[in-house]
């Protein structure tokens, strides 16, 4: 290990002080950028280790690292080229410590495979 | 109780590497990775934002059409947004707010920008008053 730092608070010489519990607690513990056409793949993303395409225009990621809890913070967002504007949606499946699902649909209510679909979690690690 | 009195925090094996201890523990996660890197509130019937953290501007391309520009350009355009809309007081004129979403505008990112658009139940576009959007990925 290179040195292991332990504090209560950071601080800045002009932009302030936190807490470290925001670093912690603030951090985004996972997110990912997933191309949904063809054979669905991951773009980058942060604490995934593999995304899984669950049908038309639903995925899902798993964690690296699992969550403490399934009450974490999700966030989603899809982008497509050709079928028109889409929205992200939650396709009525609850979130795992391990996993978080993320559809694609258009306004009418269609699935389809988004360009790109990403979603971010925060909350608390185990 | 202590203090880290810095203006930089810098990994000592790698530069951009700095490791973070999770709540329950049982794992480290990267402290890079994790920052929300650009952050704002804003709307889209206008090109003021009410509160941000590097970003640059957004521009109204349009009735519930605006792109959110962000100040350090990513390192690619495969970073993670996340979008969400409201509507105050003053805008909530008209029934159909009731189901607005954020959808995309048929536009790629770029390492520096995203487009979205507002729409109604009706799926027209629409100015919400209140767009906020936060950006996590790789900083260029």
């Amino acid at each position: 290990m290179a040195g292991t730092i332990v504090a209560d608070t950071l601080t800045h010489s002009t932009a302030g002080s936190l807490t470290t519990d925001y670093v912690v607690n603030g951090s985004a513990k996972a997110w990912v950028s997933l191309n949904g056409t063809g054979t669905a793949a991951i773009r980058d993303s942060h604490n995934t280790s593999s995304i899984t395409d669950a049908g038309t225009g639903v995925y899902y990621s798993t964690f690296s690292s699992a969550m403490n809890n399934a009450s974490f913070s999700g966030g989603s967002h899809v982008i497509g080229l050709s079928n028109g504007d889409l929205v992200a949606t939650g396709e009525a499946t609850a979130p795992t410590t391990t996993t978080f699902r993320v559809g694609c649909r258009t306004v009418g209510g269609t699935l389809l495979d988004p360009e790109y679909a990403m979603t971010n979690v925060h909350g608390d690690l185990a | 109780m202590s203090t880290i009195i810095a203006d930089n925090l810098t990994g000592k094996t790698a530069a951009g590497n700095v490791t973070v201890t999770s709540e329950g523990g049982a794992a480290t996660f990267q402290l890079q990775q994790g920052l929300v890197k650009a952050w704002a509130k804003g709307s889209f019937y206008d090109t003021t934002l009410d509160d941000s953290f590097s970003m640059s501007s957004v521009t109204d391309n349009g009735t519930g059409d605006s792109t959110f520009t962000v100040s350090n350009a990513f390192n690619n355009a495969n970073y993670a947004v996340a979008m969400t809309r409201g509507r105050s007081a003053s805008n909530y004129t008209t029934s159909k707010a009731g189901g607005m979403v954020i959808a995309d505008n048929q536009t790629l990112p770029t390492t520096t920008a995203i487009r979205a658009r507002g729409l109604d139940t009706d799926a027209a576009e629409f100015d919400f008053d209140i767009a906020c959007v936060s950006f996590m990925g790789d900083l260029a």
